[in-house]
């Protein structure tokens, strides 16, 4: 858990460290099936795609595998910019297509997810640090602990088969009934979200409540507290205009930092809900051994995370003046 | 007894150490704890009684016996990633934050790109090519870990390497190896320990992600397959709880009680809850 | 002259891992309306824990005995809400540290303002908090805009001085306390601040602590000399400074005097020597005028004209008891 978070000097800076970043990720996704063990062409093309002995060395034309590496890399980076990214035999799709589509369903459900677990951790935190060592903290901060030591995939097992299975409160997974439109399609896949959304939601919010417990308790001790009351201010505001204030901005960069940890943690809930996202995806083609389909993915998700790191970033310098 | 005294004062660590201690004894004992081998086929899906205190899986293994023996690997895996990595991550740390200059530049280059990928969609990357077996496991989960530890250690060695002792060490002629083994590790240490805690609790999350996804090693028990087989293999649908809450509910406290030896650490090396408990 | 503030034998003990800390024992001060307080002492003799105290801001669970009266009301014990009002009202803080006392991620202005909001009081609005800055000397209204406006870190700790100077006057307080307002300061700021808290004292009276003796000469009449939770003698700032009678302010001034070159024993008195119950004087082990007495006994506090002393070498020869 960091506690401090220092931003680097310059946003030109911090540009070229994630260009290179990207870089890096194109280029592992660019080696890593060209130099693992095994055929080449059945690294690339995946287990799926069929084609016998006499196809091989026509393949390996086509899949340029003769030609020098730095002219390969080439073609690999042309080929992504231009929407190529490979075609999945499992889906029968290209890839760009498959994972976009499922990319879609992910983000529905892990947005909303981010702005309910940062409300809900920031506001247990802030009363569990304010209130430190009081029975209230020690129960919230017990309850959270909990949940952050459960696997995820675990607390979408266990709420699947109490409030689906045994208590029919929510539907069983997937995305929708079927056969809806308008208004009432839209209420169907309300109710379809609620569950999954539970779950991330909570296990965000244990992540994010350890650290902003932690954050407001550091404030509490710092001298423009003590200042604020002796200035005579009362409680409520040296709460809020004080202590939330200054907690914000470390709970921000949390959030964003820890979008990859959130973002398998989705995966794995999306898998045990058959909700149609980038999780079930993975696990589809992980049992099938599609690899461009698992390589489009690794490259989607590894792109999200950057964006979410450059988010934090900019939003960081909004909210300390100090970095301006 | 110093060390039994130290224990029962800090209740956290006690109760920490406690519930760890007892999944490592299972592991330890398992052959003594559980009353069948894991392994042994038999009929399926039988409801817990005196003979299978937690019934039997889809190819009738006894579950029981099969909680028992995943605390071998699942402990195994996540205690021996967490060694490789805080190995890894202590020494580029420190030589990192010894060293500084372009060496550090690079260092820390690298340890920021493995920072920002997210653990899990590598390790997947990385498993699906290199196969099921326990060690691939252990090396990715290892290769996702070093940064995070590499770049705390390295701070911390910024800042004692710049505080007067080593700096009269150094002085006085003390070699640079000598610096960093005699003077800047013990100061490191605790770091490290709490690092080493945190790590061993993600190995352990990551390693039953993996095996919940089918990557893990099928020649081997741990919780996170038993949960993998009870999800996919009709344990779920079945609504037997038997089957799946017990593997999960031994990660969480595996967990928990790591999670409660590193806030007792936390404690004492966090300067900053220093500061208010002195007030 | 009436009493503003009267501080009859407060104790303040804290409960550590390595014992009892008694911060503050058996401490007796008082202060005149419109004559300001220096209170002089070594790091570690409780300077600090009084200053908390007085404002009521010390952990709950810190005990605390003995009495604050301040304007005739009782401070200690009294409720929570009831001292959150007189804080920032009639008795306000200048605060030690200077860089950590302001709210990084506010500006300025803000913090100025929400001591104005919070003083519900018509009559003074932010207009008076910049006519207080301008006054303080931070320049013509359109400087003090500009400070308003700056975050805490944009400012030098000159004017970082000032703000926390004007936030405190704001309020016309009775009683203004300084902590350490001269300490880690170089000379020129030194002497900015001294002008600002003689400004200041024309609109209040002050209760300034600090370790800096030409300091409080120029702004305290009087003066009272503390040591381990004490204040062992008190009186009139100059007849103090020239005729010290504690052996302790002895050799305090002797320091002052001597200026770089020490051949007085240091009296190696530390903060952990606020623990245990010494029987007698605290300064004892150290005093090279100590006794058989001075070991056994906690020494009374003893009237002379117009000082006070605690020390077993004014008990004889008649001298009276306060």
């Amino acid at each position: 858990m960091q506690r401090h978070y220092h931003p680097a000097a310059s946003f030109l800076g911090k540009a070229l460290r994630y260009s290179i970043v990207l870089i890096v990720i194109i280029a592992l996704n660019f080696l890593i099936p060209r130099v693992m063990p095994g055929d080449p062409v059945k690294n690339i093309l995946g287990e799926q795609a069929y084609y016998t002995a006499e196809d091989v060395a026509a393949l390996s034309a086509e899949l340029g595998l003769d030609k020098p590496v730095y002219q390969q890399f080439g073609d690999y980076l042309g080929g992504l910019f231009s929407g190529d990214w490979g075609y999945s035999y499992l889906y029968m799709q290209p890839v760009l297509e498959a994972v976009g589509g499922h990319l879609l369903w992910t983000l529905v459900l892990i947005l909303p997810a981010i702005i309910l677990g940062a409300l809900l951790a920031g506001l247990a935190g802030l009363v569990a640090g304010y209130f430190r060592k009081t029975p209230l903290d020690i129960g919230l901060t017990s309850g959270f602990m909990l949940v952050y030591a459960m696997p995820h995939y675990w607390i979408a097992m266990l709420m699947l088969m109490f409030f689906s299975f045994n208590l029919g409160w929510f539907p069983m997974g997937k995305v929708t009934t079927g056969g809806l439109s308008g208004f009432a399609y839209f209420a169907d896949l309300l109710w379809h979200m609620a569950l999954p959304l539970l779950v991330i939601t909570l296990f965000k919010a244990a992540y994010d409540f350890l650290i902003m417990r932690n954050t407001v308790i550091s404030i509490c001790g710092e001298d423009y507290i003590l200042m604020a009351r002796a200035k005579g201010l009362g409680r409520g505001w040296i709460l809020f205009k004080h202590i939330l204030r200054n907690s914000l901005a470390p709970l921000v960069t949390v959030t964003a930092i820890q979008f990859g940890m959130l973002f398998s943690g989705v995966l794995l809930v999306e898998t045990v809900f058959s909700w149609p996202g980038m999780g079930t995806l993975i696990y589809e083609a992980i049992g099938a051994r599609d690899y461009p389909l698992i390589q489009g993915a690794f490259l989607i998700i590894a792109v999200c995370v950057l964006l979410a790191n450059m988010t934090a970033d900019l939003l960081y310098r909004r909210l300390d003046p100090r970095t301006a | 007894m110093n060390i039994l005294k130290k224990l029962t004062a800090n209740k956290l660590l006690f109760f920490g150490v406690v519930l760890l201690g007892i999944f490592v004894l299972s592991a330890v004992f398992a052959p003594l704890i559980s009353p069948h081998d894991p392994w042994t086929y038999g009929q399926a899906f039988l409801h817990p009684s005196a003979q299978h205190l937690l019934g039997t899986n889809d190819v009738g293994q006894d579950i029981f016996s099969e909680l028992v023996y995943s605390a071998r690997v699942s402990l195994w895996v996540g205690f021996v990633s967490a060694s490789l990595a805080t190995l890894l991550g202590v020494a580029v740390g420190i030589w990192a934050g010894f060293r500084r200059g372009w060496l550090d530049n690079v260092l820390m280059g690298m340890a920021d790109i493995f920072l920002v990928i997210p653990a899990l969609p590598l390790v997947i990357l990385l498993s699906v090519y290199l196969g099921p077996s326990i060690w691939n496991i252990i090396l990715v989960i290892a290769l996702t870990l070093w940064p995070g530890t590499a770049r705390v250690i390295r701070s911390q060695v910024i800042t004692i390497r710049q505080s007067g002792y080593v700096e009269s060490a150094r002085i006085m002629g003390a070699s640079e190896f000598r610096l960093m083994w005699r003077h800047v590790l013990p100061n490191v240490l605790p770091l490290v320990a709490a690092k080493f805690i945190l790590a061993v609790a993600v190995a352990l999350l990551l390693e039953a992600s993996m095996s919940f996804l089918g990557l893990g090693d099928p020649s081997q028990k741990s919780w996170g397959m038993m949960l993998h087989y009870a999800f996919s293999r009709g344990g779920f649908v079945q609504n037997l709880y038997w089957w799946y809450l017990p593997p999960g509910l031994c990660i969480t406290l595996c967990i928990l009680g790591l999670t409660f030896i590193n806030m007792s650490f936390e404690d004492r090396t966090d300067p900053r809850l220093q500061r208010i408990l002195d007030r | 002259m009436k009493n503003l503030l009267v501080v009859s034998n407060l104790h303040v003990y804290f409960e550590t891992p390595a014992g009892l800390v008694r911060a503050n024992n058996g401490l007796n001060l008082h202060l005149e309306e419109g004559c300001n307080l220096g209170i002089m002492g070594e790091s570690g003799c409780g300077k600090t824990v009084l200053v908390y105290t007085l404002l009521g801001l010390q952990q709950p669970g810190k005990i605390i005995t003995g009495s604050i009266l301040f304007s005739g009301r009782e401070l200690v014990n009294l409720p929570e809400a009831e001292l959150n009002h007189i804080r920032g009202r009639q008795i306000a803080l200048i605060p030690q540290n200077q860089s950590t006392a302001l709210n990084p991620l506010l500006k300025v202005g803000e913090q100025i303002g929400e001591v104005c909001v919070n003083l519900n009081r018509p009559d003074i609005r932010l207009e008076g908090a910049r006519k207080l800055l301008s006054d303080l000397g931070l320049g013509d209204i359109h400087s003090v805009e500009h400070i308003l406006k700056s975050y805490p870190h944009q400012l030098s700790g000159g004017m970082r001085q000032r703000v926390l100077t004007a936030m405190a006057l704001l309020s016309e307080p009775d009683l203004l306390v300084a902590d350490e307002p001269t300490t880690a300061l170089d000379a020129n700021t030194r002497t900015t601040t001294l002008n600002i808290l003689k400004e200041a004292s024309k609109r209040t009276s002050l209760l300034v602590i600090s370790h800096d003796l030409p300091a409080l000469k120029t702004l305290c009449p009087k003066l009272g000399v503390m040591y381990a939770g004490r204040i062992v003698e008190y009186g009139d700032t100059l007849s103090l400074m020239s005729n010290p009678l504690h052996p302790y302010s002895r050799l305090l001034m002797k320091c002052q005097q001597a200026g770089d070159y020490l051949d007085i024993p240091l009296t190696g008195f530390e903060s952990r020597d606020l623990l245990g119950d010494n029987e007698g004087c605290s300064f004892a082990p150290f005093c090279p005028q100590a006794t058989g007495i001075c070991f056994k006994e906690l020494p009374p506090e003893v009237c002379l004209d117009n000082s006070r002393v605690v020390c077993h070498l004014y008990t004889q020869s008649g001298m009276k008891l306060c």
